[in-house]
């Protein structure tokens, strides 16, 4: 809802339908690749990892895409599994990470006390290394599964909950709402039907754009020993374990796991950025 | 030799209906109007009935999914997009509606130094500052702390200074007090009577005819009457569309007459006068056909009635 | 029924300079009170006051000698200049006509509202036809006193008339106070009881 003034005198005129179209297409091929991903899990998921050691350290092939490891693993299902596991660590921490914000950015508008201390807190964490705090939260809990999310929930929403706080201060001041309150509605029944929709496209773009974030400091703990345990197929684990083999020229081990990694967050940045062009307010509604 | 004339123009805005279909919502239609050098043009109407699309027709800045037909011309030559874009903030400047159009972070004296697009711009900033008594130490100030006057007063000197020839002011004066409106609307007339031409779009007849010379009337996406500013007066039988008259006696020094009714949805009935719902001397023929525009008593209406 | 303000003092910051200061201003029922004077010296404030969006940090505001009511719907209504401001884009017209009230089709024909208009967004609604829907949502049957903050500033003349003329026969069939801020001399003396210039107040 934040006006930008534009440039005195300049004038910006871009083509509407090659935009839709570009937006169209952008969202397409990611949801082609999310869906490809989910089958590739589906079907990994059924499969069992078997150790065979007649097939160790064999390079990518028609038979094993991404190759096999020192216990004759196929990685590619070693790799599907692990992002899966990663993407369900990665999802709930966004949203539990989104809901904390949407907690407090609400809390914040609520009043001069309570945003004086959500403005604190916000400040406190955005002024402490991300890395650290999460490590540190997961160590705390104990590490393992509950760790990770815990730490990555609870270090990602304060960006978003400033954005939440800044709209929903904006709003209380709309002039719709203020109109609303001398109907007779109060604050609460104002906050379900006028403010939520509101702040509904941006929590939802905000949530997504956490996602890839969660998604790749639960591999990043992971890959540093301190979040899910070696027997988990998480994806940090599988990139952990690649280091050891790299020197002797076991690149696949490494590469192929790392680049889906690369390739599943990005898609999720990009749906995120998408959506956020979308629900922006500046565009023209038709 | 017009310094700007607009002939038959029409727009439609292209809507998606459904995923990849499309459709055309006419929004304005078979628009005539010429401005001459050194004279005031005030376009009246409702809000809706399509005066700032016009103004954004004539710089061409409307947004790309506009289609446009009929004809421009500037000085006599075809107003292309290429043109448009060349002359714009040169020839031809805006004032805009809203202070919201200067550049919060930069300050007024720079930002009108941006429009300067001839001879020493520092030099031209200075003079339009002097000419809209505007002191020195405004040049350094940011948007925020300017009062709604003086902002407004940076617009118009943005628009002197630019060296344009056509002065395009989109609604600059709603909601001021009278002292303010005055002086806001005195400098459009100076800027007439030193040569330029001045298309003031305005919702506000009694201070439009305080500076005009011609207005133009515009309902429902088209105009009906162009009238000069001494036809508003008396009990307004000098002008010639029904519209027009309802208009003028609607005014609370007037007799506070309310026509009922409201103009028609955009696109609705194309083949009717767009009047003809609220006008008392309606006929079959003004329900069947779009009347034509026709020359009257020195100007142009827009109805078959009219005499 | 008498809406006044005693001694009233406002200032946005404690820093700035008061925009009122001890002003008083009394409206009757049934009558139509005149505010004029130049701008950015308190009048939308004054009107604000009144109905209750802002609080002056000294003086009070009363409705027939008590405060007024903290919750519920206001007896004091202000419609606003731009009334794309006042609505919720989200929301179709006809919801908008029920968020205080259920707006009769008796005042939706008074005020010109027109049944196709109900399924629409507003932003397909020009601004006279909104501002018609922002004073039919001010004046429920509770309403004792509307005040009209530059009500019509942004309309053409024919959608002025409309409005007020609606607006002129309500008010006094129902007996109600209003309170007409504006620039246009001619449209206050055309309203007004008696017209009152802020720097007197």
């Amino acid at each position: 809802m934040i006006r930008k003034a534009h440039t005195f005198l300049s004038f910006r005129s871009t083509s509407w339908s090659a935009r839709r179209l570009q937006a169209w297409l952008s969202v397409a091929s990611v949801a082609l690749l999310l869906l490809l991903f989910a089958i590739g899990a589906l079907w990994a998921a059924g499969q069992p990892i078997v150790t065979a050691l007649t097939l160790r350290n064999l390079p990518p092939s028609a038979a094993y895409w991404f190759g096999t490891d020192w216990l004759g693993r196929d990685m590619l299902i070693r790799t599907l599994q692990g992002l899966q596991l990663s993407l369900q660590v990665g999802l709930a921490a966004g949203i539990m990470s989104a809901a904390i914000a949407t907690l407090l950015g609400v809390l914040a508008a609520s009043g001069k006390w309570a945003d004086r201390v959500v403005s604190w807190l916000i400040d406190l964490f955005l002024s402490m290394p991300h890395l650290v705090l999460l490590i540190l939260i997961s160590f705390i809990l104990g590490g393992g599964v509950q760790g990770v999310l815990f730490g990555v929930a609870l270090t990602h929403w304060p960006s978003l909950a400033r954005v939440i706080r800044a709209e929903t201060l904006q709003l209380r001041q709309a002039e719709f709402i203020q109109v609303s309150r001398r109907m007779g509605n109060n604050w609460l029944w104002i906050g379900w039907h006028h403010m939520l929709p509101h702040l509904l496209p941006q929590l939802l773009v905000g949530t997504l754009l956490i996602i890839p974030h969660a998604i790749l400091h639960e591999a990043g703990v992971t890959f540093l020993g301190m979040g899910l345990s070696a027997q988990q197929p998480a994806i940090g684990i599988i990139l952990a374990e690649s280091m050891r083999y790299l020197s002797t020229g076991m690149w696949w081990l490494a590469l192929f796991p790392g680049l889906s990694l690369l390739i599943i967050v990005r898609c999720f940045d990009r749906l995120g950025h998408t959506l956020q062009r979308w629900t922006d307010p500046h565009r023209a509604r038709n | 030799m017009a310094l700007l004339e607009v002939n038959d123009l029409s727009i439609s805005f292209e809507q998606s209906a459904g995923w990849l279909r499309q459709r055309y919502i006419p929004v304005l239609h078979q628009l005539q109007l010429t401005v001459d050098a050194g004279e005031v043009v005030a376009v009246l109407g409702a809000s809706g009935a399509g005066k700032s699309l016009l103004a954004h027709a004539i710089l061409g800045i409307l947004p790309s999914h506009a289609r446009i037909t009929g004809e421009m011309t500037y000085r006599g030559e075809r107003l292309t997009p290429q043109r448009q874009a060349a002359l714009r903030g040169m020839d031809i400047a805006l004032v805009p509606q809203s202070v919201a159009y200067l550049d919060p972070l930069m300050p007024v004296g720079e930002q009108v130094r941006h429009a300067v697009k001839q001879g020493n711009k520092r030099e031209r900033q200075r003079e339009s500052f002097r000419l809209y008594r505007l002191g020195e130490e405004v040049e350094r100030r940011y948007p925020f702390q300017l009062s709604g006057g003086m902002a407004r007063r940076v617009l118009v000197a943005a628009a002197t200074a630019s060296g344009a020839r056509l002065i395009i002011a989109d609604e600059p004066t709603p909601g001021l007090d009278p002292d303010v409106m005055r002086e806001a609307l005195g400098r459009f007339r100076e800027l007439a009577d030193v040569g330029c031409g001045v298309l003031l779009i305005s919702h506000d007849i009694a201070s439009a005819l305080t500076v005009a010379d011609r207005i133009a009337v515009m309902y429902a996406g088209t105009v009906v009457e162009i009238a000069r500013a001494a036809d508003f007066a008396g009990d307004g039988t000098a002008l010639r569309h029904p519209y027009t008259r309802a208009l003028w006696q609607a005014l609370p020094q007037n007799g506070f007459v309310p026509l009922p009714g409201e103009p028609p949805q955009l696109g609705e009935r194309p083949h009717a006068c767009a009047f003809a719902s609220r006008c008392s001397a309606a006929t079959d023929a003004c329900l069947h056909e779009q009347p034509p525009v026709r020359e009257l008593r020195r100007g142009l209406v827009r109805c078959v009635h009219a005499s | 029924m008498l809406l006044e303000a005693r001694d009233v003092s406002f200032r946005y910051d404690r820093r700035e300079d008061w925009l009122l200061q001890r002003a008083n201003l009394r409206i009757e029922a049934g009558e139509i009170v005149g505010l004029t004077g130049p701008s950015g010296i308190g009048k939308s404030t004054l009107a604000r006051l009144l109905a209750g969006y802002r609080k002056p940090q000294q003086g009070e505001v009363r409705l027939a000698g008590k405060p007024l009511p903290s919750s519920g719907y206001q007896p004091v209504q202000l419609v606003l200049q731009h009334p794309e401001k006042a609505v919720n884009p989200r929301w179709r017209i006809r919801r908008i006509l029920r968020e205080g009230w259920q707006v009769d089709a008796e005042l939706r024909h008074m005020l010109g509202i027109a049944e196709q208009w109900l399924d629409r967004w507003p932003n397909e609604l020009s601004g006279g036809e909104l501002q018609r829907i922002c004073v039919a949502r001010a004046l429920g049957p509770g309403t004792q006193f509307l005040l009209a903050d530059e009500m019509t500033t942004m309309l053409d003349a024919v959608t002025q008339a409309q409005i007020w003329n609606a607006v002129c026969e309500i008010a006094e069939a129902r007996r109600m106070g209003m309170l007409v801020i504006s620039h246009d001399a001619h449209l206050l003396g055309r309203l007004c009881n008696r017209i009152v210039d802020i720097d007197t107040i």
